[in-house]
């Protein structure tokens, strides 16, 4: 096996930050880390316009600065890469129960939604001032 | 050199509608006719059913280079043209034809069947009040339109929209409905006199999709396989009629791998000239007639080229698409039934100037990451409460109709350029308000900021380039769909029509051809 070269070592600290943020009990399998890698290595021919490496350093929340670049700009790099990872992720049937009900959970359902949109303003905002103060783009 | 009757460029639905009529005649079909050659083992049960079972095959799916992931990074791509085994379908379209636009999305095909291996198969008829413009009334149509219902199977249902899709005796029964749709149709039912009083009707689709037995056609098995999977039988594909059509008939030839790049009007022939696209070398074929039926886009390249135009600014149409999302609270949180076609009903609607299109999908059987971006919340938001909102969301997609502007035309370049320019004129917006405000009616909620807009060819329904005219003058056709200035040449897809109402143009691209190939028969 070929040793990894520096920009594929960036993708996989990339990879695992980014998924230990968005998925803390589950387990990033070795064929998400290579599928994340190959994307990221096609994407990234596109131009860098988010300091992803920076998040990382200083442990920002990633949720919220992705969040926040979205809707400034959907076609940040950062969305693109965690878009990846979800197709990546969403064909796997350890993560079935994150995309489908197997029962009818209505109250469940609206309460989740009601404390989601407003976890998301909160996060909207936390983007906004991670993005400002550590001169993310 | 042989001399054949007729040649038809293309085997897309124009292409394959026109030869229908020509079966009696020495016909020649060229092509370019890319097919897939894949063999699909994993395809056999709705794609989260598959996921359930862990039975995804990553290649068929997502793709060795990531094919399903296109979006992302790369310009839109329809869910039917972007997974692995459907790439075919815009397969080397790019590699031959080059454009150049700054706003409107470009999709071709070179496939054998073309873009109906990839299409809805919404089939709607137009109306005299949709023909306002052409030189050609329902009454032209009305026996191809029942020719075709007969022969390629349209599932549908006589209801509140028949006076608009008329109501017909030999519709296939309409598909099955989600419990969405359902409960909406319920709604609608007990609020008709509001609706019918603001001008709004819900019914259902009319839709190319086998629902009953059909000679040789499977019945749809409603796992929405079609987005992954080339070929699928139940749902209308000129390719299979086609090849239907040469195995019963030894007149009709059909040659692939050509590009036909121009054509010549001679005394008592036509020569066409055509690239093959493995050696690049041209072969000159000869016919008394020449349908032209490459598509909209591919046909106009034909006509500009052949007489070498790289000034005329060709009219183009295309409609215009937002999307609605809307959501109904009852149904948060409900074990989803995964098993209906994507396209549940239809709203059809007025202002003082148009009518408008809107047909009601359900998200369910393309991939999650193909939406799931566009939800408002962060991501760990969304995938929380994904789950629960799908089961309870309705989306929209509403059609403008488009008629001759002078900004949005097509011309060809002196390098082989297809140069596109659309301006948006149209404020998309307030139609969209109407429709939210009423559907409240029905329990079904959205927000003005929610809704979509589409660029500018995102309908796929490119027409209008070489539009049919009672006296018709250069690069026009007339009733008959003959080109200007030349005796013999026709033109049989959506480049005939004047104007583009607000409905899926295919059924009546096919009828139309339909009837030219019969006007092209009889004369010779
Ligand atoms: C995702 C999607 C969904 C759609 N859904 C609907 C729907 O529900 N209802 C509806 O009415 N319409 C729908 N459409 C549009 C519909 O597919 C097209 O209107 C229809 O396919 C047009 O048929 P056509 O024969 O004119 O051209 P095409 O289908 O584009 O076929 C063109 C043919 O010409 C051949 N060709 C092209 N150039 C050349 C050349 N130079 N030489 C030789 N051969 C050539 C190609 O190989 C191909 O066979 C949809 C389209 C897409 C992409």
């Amino acid at each position: 096996m070929s040793p990894a070269s520096p920009k594929e070592e960036n993708l996989t600290r990339e990879v695992e930050y980014i998924f230990k943020n968005l998925f803390p009990k589950k387990e990033l399998t070795q064929d998400i880390k290579i599928q994340y890698t190959l994307f990221g290595n096609k994407l990234c021919n596109t131009g860098n316009n988010v300091k992803i490496r920076k998040i990382i350093d200083h442990k920002l929340d990633v949720e919220a600065i992705e969040f926040f670049l979205r809707i400034r700009d959907r076609e940040n790099i950062l969305t693109q890469k965690i878009h990846a990872l979800i197709y990546l992720i969403e064909v796997k049937k350890d993560f079935y129960d994150e995309f489908y009900v197997e029962k009818d959970f209505l109250l469940k359902g609206l309460f989740t939604l009601i404390y989601f949109t407003l976890r998301s303003i909160y996060k909207f905002f936390k983007g906004f001032i991670q993005v400002r103060l550590y001169g993310i783009i | 050199m042989e001399l054949f009757d007729v040649i038809i460029v293309g085997s897309g639905p124009s292409a394959v509608s026109a030869l229908a009529s020509l079966k009696n005649k020495r016909v020649l079909v060229l092509d370019v006719g890319i097919v897939s050659d894949s063999v699909t083992h994993s395809l056999n049960d709705s794609i989260s059913s598959l996921k359930k079972k862990n039975e995804i095959n990553f290649s068929e799916v997502i793709g060795d280079n990531l094919e399903s992931l296109n979006n992302i990074n790369h310009e839109y791509l329809s869910p039917k043209v972007k997974a692995p085994l459907m790439r075919y379908i815009s397969n080397k379209f790019n590699e031959f034809n080059k454009f150049k636009t700054k706003n409107f999305f470009v999709l071709g095909s070179y496939a054998k069947g073309g873009l109906s291996n990839a299409w809805g198969g919404g089939s709607m008829r137009y109306t005299n009040e949709d023909l306002a413009g052409f030189p050609i009334s329902y009454a032209d149509l009305k026996e191809y339109y029942d020719l075709l219902t007969d022969k390629i199977g349209i599932a549908g249902k006589n209801d509140d929209l028949q006076d608009e899709f008329f109501a017909e005796k030999n519709l296939l029964p309409a598909p099955k409905l989600n419990f969405l749709a359902e409960a909406l149709l319920k709604k609608y039912k007990k609020k008709l006199r509001f609706f019918h009083k603001n001008n709004l009707f819900i019914g259902f689709p009319r839709s190319a999709y086998i629902t009953s037995t059909k000679k040789n056609r499977e019945i749809y098995d409603y796992k929405g396989l079609e987005f992954f999977k080339p070929y699928t039988n139940s749902i209308y594909n000129s390719k299979l009629f086609l090849e239907e059509i040469i195995n019963e008939n030894a007149n009709i030839t059909y040659v692939h791998n050509k590009i036909v790049t121009t054509f010549a009007e001679k005394e008592n022939r036509i020569d066409v000239i055509a690239m093959d696209i493995e050696s690049k070398s041209n072969t000159i074929f000869s016919t008394k007639r020449l349908i032209l039926a490459a598509g909209c886009l591919n046909t106009s390249r034909i006509v500009l080229n052949s007489f070498k135009d790289y000034e005329t600014q060709l009219p183009m149409l295309d409609n215009l698409v937002t999307y609605i999302p809307f959501v109904n609270f009852k149904f948060i949180g409900k074990k989803e039934d995964n098993e209906f076609i994507p396209p549940q009903l239809i709203l059809l609607t007025k202002d003082s100037k148009n009518k408008y299109l809107c047909s009601m999908y359900k998200l369910n059987a393309t991939l999650c990451g193909d939406y799931l971006m566009d939800f408002p919340l962060s991501i760990k938001g969304t995938l929380s409460a994904v789950k629960y909102l799908v089961p309870s969301i309705l989306i929209m997609q509403v059609f403008y109709p488009d008629h001759q502007k002078s900004k949005n035309f097509l011309k060809l370049t002196k390098d082989g350029v297809i140069e596109i320019s659309y301006e948006q004129e149209e404020k998309r917006g307030s139609i969209e308000k109407k429709i939210i405000s009423s559907f409240r009616k029905l329990g079904f909620y959205s927000l003005s900021f929610l809704v979509k807009k589409l660029q500018p060819g995102n309908s796929f329904h490119y027409s209008g380039t070489l539009p049919m005219k009672k006296t018709p003058s250069k690069f026009q056709t007339d009733s008959e769909c003959r080109l200007f200035g030349t005796k013999n040449i026709f033109i049989a897809d959506g480049s005939v029509f004047p104007v583009l109402p607000a409905k899926n143009n295919t059924f009546t691209i096919m009828a139309n051809a339909m009837r030219i190939g019969e006007i092209v028969n009889k004369s010779l």
